[in-house]
């Protein structure tokens, strides 16, 4: 088999495919569940409604 | 000025750049939307096309640069400040710098208005301004890249929120499409040279056109989605495990999608089936974002009844599912060998553009103007109830009439005769489609008249009151 620019384009592909299939099992795996939660309740850490007798106007 | 002890640290969040990118986004889209509204005007009664500078040939670049870059731009940079602060617990990078991005990005948006109706153009879609322009916008966007990417470096949060990795995958990506497409060899001041030839510099406009629309107007848009809905909606995203894999699918996806817009044409017929390929693949990840972004309503579904910015928010999730089911469907190459060239594209740009990514800005402007000057809601709620229905009204008329147009245009040019001659002229096409032009401009009309309705309510919001910096959070209740 010759080697040339198509089989580097050929592995790319390859690892590209196989980079993604990394990070769906990392997303599945048992551990992610806690992270995952802490993450989707950052917005909610911070009330960002607005408290006048806090902040400041200007 | 006041300020508070909260946490006994008395900083707050630079509110500033936010406020001004916030306005400017609601100025922008009453100008961008007007343009369109005069061009579909023009369409319908030629005569209203006045000289050189004012005719539909230059002013469809103005409209499209002022609503995707001027009106959309400003919505993603407010969005995107605002959210990398309060999701980092910190303030902003540099915010002398980020000044500079809003000073920056006004000046080439100016600049955009007065040199492409004179006619200086690259003649590259969504890629026309000239290159001295071209590089303010490179030291614009690698400004904002050191802000929002230095904000998240001194984050106080172990985590990366989700909306991040989407606004700064859009940061990232459209510094890297603008520069290879821009790439061009000066003649004189303004006037350049693409650095690529023939049918490999169709082939990178549309790389970067096609992915102009995934990176600036899906990912950056998603990333408002990713922070606005689970706010409005108060509860969080549905499923944060989808988010990361439809992330990653979407990113590894899109950039080949280019392709679809160049089928039938001199590309190589195999590049024509990859694009293909990529863009019914793309439908997954896109369905992803919009099931995630709807599904973080289930159980407060009843909010959708009182609350007129979650009204905006879903409906346009609802939208964005729509263009991208149409989309992998008319990247088909028989599908496109009817559509391609006729108003249908028109119709279904419009679907994503005025009903996904307008409404989401619109919604997420209504959040934020409040908080940005010390209210606690918009001056009238009912008022934002009103822009809601004409909104989507003007949504409907508009791709209704182009899916019309468009398909009756693709039928009558491939129309043969027994003799194998065209059964109608090209002429003939056009005179059949004023009916649906027109209804065109009264759906566009109604939109833009739903952008004023926002103005005033905006206006009458901020009147008289003074801007407001909330305290950012003490890192002790950060991680309580």
């Amino acid at each position: 088999m010759d080697y040339d620019i198509n089989t580097l384009r050929a592995a790319v592909t390859v690892a590209g495919f196989a980079c993604f299939i990394v990070i769906v099992i990392m997303a599945w795996r048992p551990g992610a569940q806690r992270a995952h939660q802490e993450a989707a309740m950052l917005p909610f850490a911070d009330d960002d409604r607005v408290h006048l007798d806090s902040g400041e106007t200007k | 000025m006041k300020t508070a002890a909260m946490g006994g640290v008395g900083e707050t969040y630079d509110y500033r750049v936010v406020r001004q990118f916030s306005l400017m986004t609601v100025v922008w889209g009453i100008v961008g939307m007007l343009v369109g509204v005069i061009i579909a005007a023009q369409l319908v009664w030629p005569e209203l096309n006045f000289g050189e500078w004012f005719h539909f040939g230059r002013l469809r670049p103005l409209h499209t640069n002022a609503v995707i870059f001027a009106f959309g731009g400003c919505a993603l940079m407010a969005t995107s400040f605002f959210v990398v602060q309060r999701t980092c617990h910190t303030r902003l990078f540099a915010p002398w710098l980020a000044g500079f991005v809003f000073w920056g990005w006004q000046t080439v948006i100016v600049l955009a208005a007065i040199t492409l109706p004179l006619g200086y153009t690259q003649g590259k879609e969504y890629a026309e301004l000239e290159w001295p322009i071209d590089i303010l916008i490179t030291l614009v966007w690698v400004s904002y890249a050191i802000v929002f990417f230095g904000t998240i470096v001194k984050r106080k949060t172990p985590h990366i929120y989700v909306a991040n990795w989407f606004y700064g995958a859009f940061i990232l990506a459209v510094a890297m499409l603008h520069l290879v497409n821009s790439a061009a060899i000066p003649a004189d001041f303004m006037k350049s040279y693409s650095a690529y030839a023939g049918v490999q510099d169709a082939m990178i406009q549309w790389w970067y056109g096609h992915n102009a629309v995934g990176f600036f107007l899906t990912a950056g848009f998603l990333g408002m989605m990713y922070y606005f809905v689970p706010k409005q909606a108060e509860r969080p995203v549905y499923s944060y495990r989808l988010s990361v894999v439809h992330f990653w699918a979407l990113i590894f996806t899109y950039m080949w999608a280019g392709p679809h817009h160049l089928h039938y044409t001199a590309l190589p017929d195999w590049t024509q089936s990859l694009g293909m390929v990529f863009s019914l693949i793309l439908l997954a990840p896109s369905w992803g974002g919009m099931i995630n972004g709807i599904m973080t309503l289930s159980g407060a579904w009843h909010k959708l009844r009182t609350d007129p910015i979650l009204k905006f928010l879903i409906t346009s999730l609802s939208f964005y599912g729509m263009s991208t089911f149409e989309g992998p469907m008319m990247s088909i190459k028989t599908v496109n060998a009817l559509s391609h060239y006729t108003d249908w594209t028109i119709g279904h740009v419009h679907s994503g553009a005025l009903g996904w990514v307008a409404m989401i800005s619109i919604g997420s402007i209504y959040y934020l103007i409040p908080r940005l000057f010390g209210q606690e809601k918009m001056y009238s709620v009912p008022a934002i109830s009103i822009h809601f229905w004409m909104s989507t009204l003007g949504v409907v008329l508009y791709i209704a009439a182009m899916w019309i147009a468009g398909v009756m245009q693709g039928l009558m040019w491939r129309a043969i005769n027994d003799d194998g001659t065209l059964t109608y002229t090209f002429v003939e096409s056009v005179k059949a489609t004023y009916p649906f032009w027109f209804i065109r401009f009264l759906g566009g009309a109604l939109f833009l008249a739903g952008m004023f309705v926002m103005a005033w309510n905006v206006w009458k919001t901020i009147a008289g009151q003074k801007p407001y910096n909330a305290p950012v959070i003490a890192p002790a209740a950060a991680h309580a």
